[in-house]
């Protein structure tokens, strides 16, 4: 039906929808995101989070301290070699249906600080990452439309067929590969399936 | 009395809350994206290119001098330089970038290619709203996404935008007076070398002339 | 505030037999830092930290340095026997010839202490200590009973650089994980090849990026093809 039809329904009182726009209106405005910070990205997390930038007008009511419960996790600050097991490890505990936005130049690839021994080169190597928001770091506003992105892709995601939510799908992949730390560096350094690297550009 | 500092932060926090109900100053929340918080003139957040005029591949500033890709700390901005030229805002046949890429997951936003950019060519941008769910190509802006109008300069930072407006006119006016200096010197010495070859020619003349008399006798005795 | 060779002769006779000599710094800032042996080290802390007149109980800095083995090659002159022919005859003559020597300095490991003193308000006062070399005989007094604040400053050049502080109370990894067995900070550390990605490379990027690129075809091309 169209949107304009849907309008003018709207004014005479009369609602309509379908399952599908239900569904996921409903996921899409509860999305609860983990206490999850790494690094300076973590304070601009947190004054979204205060009475200036109210994270809390989308739906991101409460932050919960454990992965069981939560739907989101932002990825805000350097993942460093040491920390990316846990944070695979986090991630795996998370239930479906469960989102990741990578928050910041070091959670997408490193950052400026790219070529440091310990540093990850972008959390999006070992885990399927939703939406990335590049700054160093952003403002609020950019986390905040960074949300609006999440839930745009949540409210267009189809209940079934090809780009359905991994909860729906069964043969999807629930559980990600842990990096090892090993004696050089962790293996393996990326999680091909995850990653999809594009042709070399140089 | 004990406790004194903890009664006043809770007085503080429930004037706060109940006042953000009656009075519209204690509600400090900036309902985005309805509202925007208005940002100060100096901000920034990733570089751009300027371009003068309308069309952005004939007016941009950059002159593929590397400088800002040598500087720049995390080593994010990539140029490839032309193989022709092209003529710069003063007319002056100058290379310019074949390829530009700001790799956006990278830059920190310290401004550094700003400050050594010795062209006015590149500049800081205001847009933050560039969240996406595409790494690899979302993330890596090549010469035409960066490429922005010097219109577009003056609406974001319009002081800066004056200030350079003018630097650039006096760099114009100066390189024309320098021109303009040249070229008369050019002319001048064009007719100085017109004027010599005449007084060297009435030189040889005499010599000839006294030369002939003594050359006739010589033949007249053969 | 004594300088720099004051304090070191109050070192010599408070501690007998200390060895320490002045290395000078060239640089403007002139802060030149006293080397000690290790085998007194302990003994001069104490004695900085509990002088009347020193008083140096804040341990502001303790840090590494790498100093590779360097080949040091100098010209020189020897004389040598050398087979000439003179006036048609072969004979061995005496004769001053210049080689170039060539030797293997050995590099060392290097740490390097910043004191300061929160009951004077002086400071700093820079120490140094050298291993004998990187690869076996790396190991050093550990200050962590005199300044507390050595300890996770110890732990850091213990994983960095792999300079073994004897008499620490708790000597483990501190930034990177125990399984990990480079010394990162070292001047040879190569770090490891996790270069798939680089839209914007440049100088040593580059290159790893290239190597990486060459290895993965060479993988590509000798592995099973599918």
């Amino acid at each position: 039906m169209e949107e304009g039809l849907k309008i003018e329904l709207g004014k005479q009182g009369v609602f309509v929808t379908t399952i599908e726009e239900l569904y996921n209106w409903g996921r899409k405005n509860s999305v609860w995101p983990m206490q999850f910070g790494l690094a300076c990205c973590a304070i601009e997390m947190i004054a979204t989070t205060m009475a200036r930038y109210d994270l809390a007008r989308f739906g991101a009511e409460v932050f919960r301290p454990s992965p069981r419960q939560a739907d989101l996790m932002i990825i805000s600050g350097t993942v460093t070699k040491k920390m990316a097991p846990q944070v695979v490890r986090l991630y795996n505990q998370m239930a479906e249906p469960r989102y990741v936005i990578a928050m910041g130049a070091c959670a997408i690839s490193g950052g400026p600080f790219k070529q440091g021994y310990n540093v990850l080169k972008g959390i999006d190597r070992y885990i399927p990452v939703d939406v990335h928001i590049p700054g160093c770091p952003p403002r609020p506003e950019a986390l905040l439309q960074a949300f609006m992105t999440l839930q745009k892709k949540i409210e267009e995601q189809p209940l079934t067929g090809e780009g359905r939510p991994r909860h729906l799908d069964a043969e999807a992949q629930g559980e990600f590969p842990v990096p090892v730390q090993g004696e050089h560096d962790l293996e393996p350094t990326s999680n091909k399936l995850v990653w999809p690297l594009p042709v070399v550009i140089r | 009395m004990l406790g004194e500092g903890i009664l006043k932060g809770l007085a503080e926090t429930a004037r706060n809350a109940v006042g953000s109900f009656v009075s519209k100053d204690r509600l400090t929340t900036v309902e985005y994206p309805e509202e925007r918080l208005p940002l100060p003139e100096a901000s920034r957040n990733f570089p751009f290119l300027v371009y003068d005029g309308t069309d952005w591949e004939k007016g941009l500033r950059c002159v593929a001098c590397q400088i800002c890709e040598k500087e720049c700390p995390p080593k994010c901005i990539y140029i490839d330089k032309s193989k022709d030229k092209k003529p710069d805002a003063f007319g002056r046949p100058q290379i310019y970038p074949a390829k530009f890429d700001i790799d956006i997951s990278v830059c920190m936003s310290c401004q550094i290619c700003v400050e050594v950019c010795p062209f006015e060519a590149i500049k800081m941008d205001t847009q933050y709203e560039l969240s996406t769910d595409d790494r690899f190509g979302g993330l890596l802006l090549d010469r035409k996404e960066l490429a922005k109008s010097n219109e577009y300069y003056h609406q974001i930072h319009p002081t800066e935008a004056s200030e350079v407006d003018a630097k650039l006119a006096a760099e114009k006016v100066k390189a024309d007076a320098k021109a303009k200096a040249a070229a008369g010197a050019a002319a001048a010495k064009a007719a100085a070398a017109a004027a010599a070859p005449k007084p060297a020619e009435a030189a040889a003349k005499p010599v000839v002339l006294a030369d002939a008399p003594a050359a006739k006798p010589q033949g007249e005795g053969d | 505030m004594k300088s720099v060779e004051e304090i070191k002769a109050a070192i010599e006779a408070a501690v007998p037999g200390a060895g320490v000599e002045i290395v000078p710094n060239p640089s403007p800032s002139g802060q030149h830092s006293l080397r000690l042996l290790p085998s007194h080290a302990v003994a001069v802390a104490y004695f900085l930290r509990d002088d009347e007149d020193l008083g140096l109980d804040f341990l502001s800095n303790l840090t590494g340095v790498d100093h590779l083995d360097k080949e040091i090659a100098e010209k020189v002159k020897v004389t040598r026997q050398v087979t000439k022919t003179v006036d048609g005859v072969e004979q061995t003559v005496d004769e001053v010839v210049e080689e170039t020597r060539k030797h293997m300095e050995p590099g060392y490991l290097e740490t390097v202490y910043h004191l300061f003193s929160m009951a004077k308000k002086h400071g700093p006062v820079v120490l140094r200590m050298r291993t004998v070399n990187r690869t076996d005989e790396v190991e050093l007094p550990s200050v962590t009973p005199v300044w507390r604040s050595a300890e996770f400053q110890e732990r850091e050049v213990f994983d960095l650089y792999g300079v073994v502080f004897t008499g620490h109370p708790d000597l483990r990894r501190l930034l990177m994980w125990p399984e990990f067995k480079d010394h990162p900070m070292r001047r040879d550390y190569k770090e490891p090849d996790d270069f798939e990605y680089e839209p914007t490379p440049h100088d040593t990027v580059l290159a790893r990026a290239k190597d990486h690129k060459a290895a993965v075809a060479g993988q590509e091309g000798t592995g099973t093809g599918l």
